[in-house]
């Protein structure tokens, strides 16, 4: 763990690519990249939001009501599934940065398996509300709520599916990772895309903090 | 006490920079930020139950969700230990989010749809001239 040696017997010329000085260029360049791109998505979901807010300014009854039909209680185990993911993730990171590479293929294991539990709940709170025959927009047959149901189940939809879109596409990144992590690719000198990965994956779990508060517990 | 423990972190790390060594946090911090982040889910939870009136109410449930955002992106997103450039990135994405939220509810503000009953009055009527025009004009 100490930091003078971490990197004793790691070859950094069969890392470090021809455009970029040293390694700390590298890991920089790769990480301001991924932040940019963070940035991007942060504005991306904020326009989502933006229609959250003014559906909720024009529709305050509707929301009141209408969330009565969302679970707070599965909401809140995804929470936590969630946030439980963020550690082992933020733990697969630290066993790249140390060269514990046994830490690093569990946890991310750990985090692509949490990953599963969220869809599988999500699976299971959407096939609910479908057989209310709550649907977003104009197919909406679900029960009669004051004001725009529709309106209120179109945005849960769509902020929940998009979130749920950046969950699958998560996974398929971290299985990736985790395959070539089992390879030994990554160590305390070759760890900008582990990092970068989890980047994203705290991303959607911050996504996620705001989203459970403002769908599933109205007041 | 926060500083403190930046530099001490910062200094750990500090050594050697051309190699790109990573700056590694104890592993004591990741579960203390869990438990935390435990903790502030089980406040969101708690304070939608305090049956504050609405506009404080999702203002409290923002601040909650705030602070346990920036704790993720302090710690697990290691922002404390990296370059400030990253943060400065994040917060300033963030003042343009603040920015777009704020005009766009002074703008829908200032139009005097206040209560439910106007605005909903003025989605139907809209609807219903819009579906007028469609009938008039088919395809």
């Amino acid at each position: 763990m100490s930091s003078t040696s971490a990197n004793s017997g790691i070859d950094e010329k069969k890392y470090l690519a021809h455009h970029f000085q040293n390694m700390a260029q590298q890991n920089a360049s790769g990480k301001l990249g991924m932040w940019l791109f963070l940035g991007q998505e942060l504005l991306f979901f904020s326009g989502l939001f933006m229609a959250y807010f003014a559906a909720r300014y024009f529709y305050p009854e509707t929301f009141l009501d209408a969330h009565t039909y969302l679970d707070w209680k599965l909401g809140a185990l995804n929470t936590v599934v969630l946030l439980t993911s963020s550690l082992t993730m933020a733990l697969a990171v630290r066993g790249a940065q140390t060269n514990n590479n046994a830490s690093l293929v569990m946890n991310l294991w750990l985090t692509i398996i949490l990953a599963f539990v969220f869809l599988v709940v999500k699976y299971f709170e959407y096939t609910h509300k479908f057989d209310l025959g709550i649907l977003p927009g104009s197919f909406y047959a679900g029960p009669e709520i004051v004001g725009q149901p529709n309106v209120f189940f179109g945005l849960y939809f769509v902020l929940t599916g998009m979130h749920g879109l950046h969950v699958v596409i998560g996974i398929g990144v971290l299985i990736w990772v985790a395959l070539q992590a089992q390879k030994g690719v990554y160590n305390s000198v070759n760890h900008v895309f582990v990092e970068n990965v989890g980047l994203y994956w705290h991303l959607v779990d911050l996504i996620w903090i705001f989203l459970f508060p403002l769908l599933y517990l109205v007041k | 006490m926060f500083a403190k423990f930046r530099k001490e972190v910062l200094q750990r790390s500090a050594d050697d920079h051309s190699s790109g060594e990573p700056h590694v946090l104890p592993l004591k911090v990741y579960f203390i930020v869990f438990a935390s982040l435990m903790v502030l889910t089980v406040v969101t939870v708690g304070v939608s139950l305090l049956g504050l009136p609405p506009v404080p109410s999702i203002i409290a449930a923002i601040l909650v969700a705030a602070v346990k955002a920036t704790i993720v992106a302090v710690f697990f997103m290691h922002l404390i230990a990296e370059d400030k450039f990253y943060s400065v990135i994040l917060v300033s994405t963030v003042f343009f989010m603040l920015l777009f939220f704020g005009l766009t509810l002074l703008d829908m503000d200032s139009r005097g749809f206040k209560n439910p009953e106007e605005s909903l009055e003025y989605w139907q009527q809209f609807s219903h001239e819009k579906a007028l025009t469609e009938e008039a004009a088919p395809e």
